[in-house]
């Protein structure tokens, strides 16, 4: 089946979409279901059909478990819910599903904690009983030791996260996977990390798309191997703009506070000597809020191009993918987000992952061709270690 | 018709179902006929009346039956979807209501089990456990003959059996005493400085020997470790909640207990306990103030006025009362670390 060149175009689909001509070279028998599957969204490869309503239940009756188990059936509940979204969200004529268990999740979480316990234990109880011996170097080096290694675990973990959701993730019976190649990533992550950091931050862009390739280049679905080839390109100048935000921010600063002053002796001439005082408070908190929205609009407008760049660099087989996401529908998306929490004084939170998954799904573009001969199941493991590592350090996969 | 995905290729085969007896019979499109067992095939969703089945053994393996499906067929399959498979036992409501009460015990067994099992813990390990915690404070130690005599003196004046007892001054710029595993109690050197006389500070170290011997110490770190561990394996709110609970070292408990045995054992050694309620009043001003980074174990959570009320009621009049220690003694005790080289 051929997905349109520019999958989001409805009007060309009548022509290209999902094998409707039927001189497509790698159609096959099942066009006609194709079509037939399609016919409600033509054109979008990727939907999700999801209401709030079918979900609330399952949000809320999650919240509840999760609150009487002290928090233990949490890897349940996201079993729950993935098999929620994830059933709700079509790709060309089918629907994806979630095959992954809470006792998976709950048992990767318990490995991935005895693993960093014992780290924890040892910042916690290890460099105190050193300090208070007086040998300060020794803490300080083993606090080190001990830091890196948990940075090591944490980039470990977002590659074992993303392997384990394609892994679980069955469309058309078959499923995804990865290869072995984890703590390579994490060294990987160690160290671009750093170095990202160290050149006065100016580096980040290129360490985190290198990641991001890296990370996907070892991904697969089916029997193809991801392709990630994405770039900096048009990064850099957002990138700097974020580091450079202090800098603005104290600028703005500066100028609203002349202005403030002028303000202030004009009102101090004109009421003989009152101070305007909640004027001026109001000006100082618009001034606070103004300044972090600066920081965190400019933010977002980075993630937005990162996102799109690195999704759109993403290739399976014949299809490439995309992302459609603006700085604005991320604003937008944020935004609701504290809207709903405020607003139902913090029970919306429970739909905030529903929110997230929708607004993936919706912004998710593929173009290309599906040869569903050619789709044969995954020869990679399914490995049982789930996303436990992620969970020990609360972490996405993406 | 039914759609099949057999897991091997993505390819959509379209197939005619039947029930036949305990047999599903589906029939391709080519005219083969396939015969699954109800047994192989579970359930993988149910919705708006539409089935999906995957085959026991066959990864990947669907059966998409769409609505309606033939009621002898739907009989086969459970009717509701899974919570879990002990929620889905008992039901919702009965689950919350169990799972509620279990946790509610988990987190009384942690809070209230160490107090229990304290006893229990032989002395070996907890000496131990107290050496790799504190050591030796590297050798900070303050110890001059006449200081150490001084400070057995009134070690023995408060406890039946001092020997036990491992008190010593540490050269550490503390306002603070602390009671450390393996009956170890250290008096930080800006302590005795701080203190007016050998009256308030043998109520401190009253308070301290009390600790050691209702084993608090003990009981702290098996709370400590005990819902400190849980909590940090399980992450989370809740368990961060649980765990700044037990991360009040000793419990508000032990502190009223802790108070109790000190005036107690300040009245049989006929020391005057009204000096000791100088020393918390002082604590209470500096309440919240000082946070030692890096000795989280040694810091402790004073209740200011309520302790200074019991230790001024419990000075009675028809007690006379003698100095804890003579003048040349304090003396002594007091400038133990003076005369030590400082770093």
């Amino acid at each position: 089946m051929r997905l349109p060149e520019q999958a989001i175009a409805p009007d060309r689909a009548t022509d290209h979409a999902l094998g409707r001509g039927s001189g497509e070279a790698h159609m096959n028998e099942q066009h006609h279901d194709f079509a037939a599957g399609t016919a409600d969204a033509p054109g979008e490869a990727f939907a999700f059909t999801g209401t709030w309503r079918e979900f609330a239940p399952i949000a809320f009756s999650n919240l509840a478990l999760t609150l009487v188990t002290l928090g233990i059936y949490r890897f349940w509940a996201k079993a729950r819910e993935r098999r929620y979204l994830w059933s709700r969200t079509r790709f060309i004529d089918d629907q994806l599903e979630w095959t992954g268990t809470g006792g998976e999740m709950f048992r990767g979480f318990v490995i991935a904690a005895a693993l960093f316990v014992p780290a924890l234990l040892f910042l916690q109880f290890g460099v105190e009983a050193l300090a208070v011996r007086g040998h300060l170097a020794a803490a300080a080096i083993g606090a080190a030791i001990v830091s890196l290694l948990l940075m090591l675990l944490i980039g470990s973990a977002r590659f074992l996260a993303l392997r384990y959701r394609l892994s679980r993730t069955l469309w058309h019976g078959i499923r995804g996977g990865g290869s072995t190649g984890a703590v390579a990533y994490g060294m990987a992550y160690l160290w671009k990390t750093a170095i990202g950091i160290l050149v006065l931050g100016l580096l980040v862009p290129w360490s985190m798309v290198t990641l991001w390739n890296a990370r996907w280049d070892k991904m697969s679905f089916g029997p193809h191997r991801f392709q990630a080839s994405a770039s900096t390109d048009g990064l850099m100048g957002r990138w700097i703009l974020v580091l450079v935000s202090p800098v603005l921010a104290a600028m703005l600063l500066g100028i609203l506070t002349v202005a403030a002053s002028a303000l202030g002796m004009v009102a101090q001439s004109d009421l003989g000597g009152v101070v305007p005082a909640p004027a001026m408070i109001m000006l100082a908190l618009g001034l606070t809020v103004g300044v972090y929205a600066l920081i965190g609009l400019l933010g977002i407008g980075y993630f937005a191009a990162f996102l799109r760049n690195a999704i759109g660099g993403l290739e399976l087989g014949e299809l490439r993918f995309g992302f459609s996401a603006r700085s604005r529908d991320w604003l937008l998306l944020f935004l609701g987000h504290v809207g709903l929490v405020i607003g139902t004084l913090g029970l919306g939170a429970v739909f905030i992952s529903y929110r997230n998954w929708s607004f993936f799904v919706r912004h998710l573009q593929a173009s290309g061709d599906v040869v569903l001969d050619d789709l044969t199941q995954s020869s990679e493991a399914r490995r049982g270690d789930a996303e436990g590592l992620a969970a020990a350090f609360d972490l996405g996969a993406i | 018709m039914a759609v099949l995905y057999d897991g091997q290729s993505g390819l959509r085969r379209d197939v005619v179902p039947a029930r036949e007896a305990d047999t599903l019979v589906l029939t391709h499109g080519d005219g083969t006929i396939e015969r699954l067992p109800l047994a192989e095939l579970f359930l993988v969703e149910r919705r708006a009346g539409a089935l999906t089945l995957g085959r026991t053994g066959l990864e990947g393996w669907r059966l998409r039956l769409p609505a309606p499906v033939d009621p002898a067929v739907d009989a086969a399959f459970p009717q509701t979807q899974g919570y879990g498979r002990w929620i889905d036992r008992l039901g919702l409501w009965a689950a919350l209501a169990a799972f509620a009460a279990a946790s509610a015990a988990v987190v009384a067994i942690g809070y209230l089990a160490p107090a229990v099992l304290a006893p229990l813990v032989p002395d070996a390990v907890e000496q131990a456990y107290g050496e790799a915690l504190v050591g030796d404070f590297g050798g900070n130690y303050c110890l001059t003959p006449a200081g150490g005599r001084a400070l057995d003196k009134l070690v023995a004046k408060l406890d039946g059996k001092p020997g036990e007892l491992k008190v010593r001054v540490v050269d550490l710029d503390l306002v603070n005493a602390a009671a450390l595993p393996g009956k170890h109690i250290v008096l930080f050197d800006a302590l005795l400085e701080k203190v007016s006389g050998p009256d308030e500070l043998a109520g401190i170290l009253a308070h301290e020997i009390a600790h050691v011997r209702e084993r608090h110490v003990t009981a702290a770190l098996l709370r400590q470790f005990g819902v400190g561990i849980i909590a940090a394996t399980l992450g989370g709110s809740v368990g961060g909640n649980v765990d700044s609970i037990a991360a009040l070292r000793f419990t508000r408990g032990a502190e009223r207990e802790a108070d109790r045995g000190a005036i107690a054992r300040l009245q049989a050694a006929r020391i005057n306990p009204a000096p000791t309620a100088r020393f918390f009043e002082a604590l209470a001003r500096a309440e919240g103030a000082v946070r030692v980074p890096g000795l989280a174990y040694l810091s402790t959570h004073p209740m200011s006025a309520e302790r200074k009320a019991l230790f001024d009621r419990a000075a009675r009049a028809d007690i006379r009362y003698q100095p804890a220690l003579s003048p040349t003694e304090w003396a002594a005790l007091k400038t133990m670390c003076g005369s030590r080289q400082r770093r």
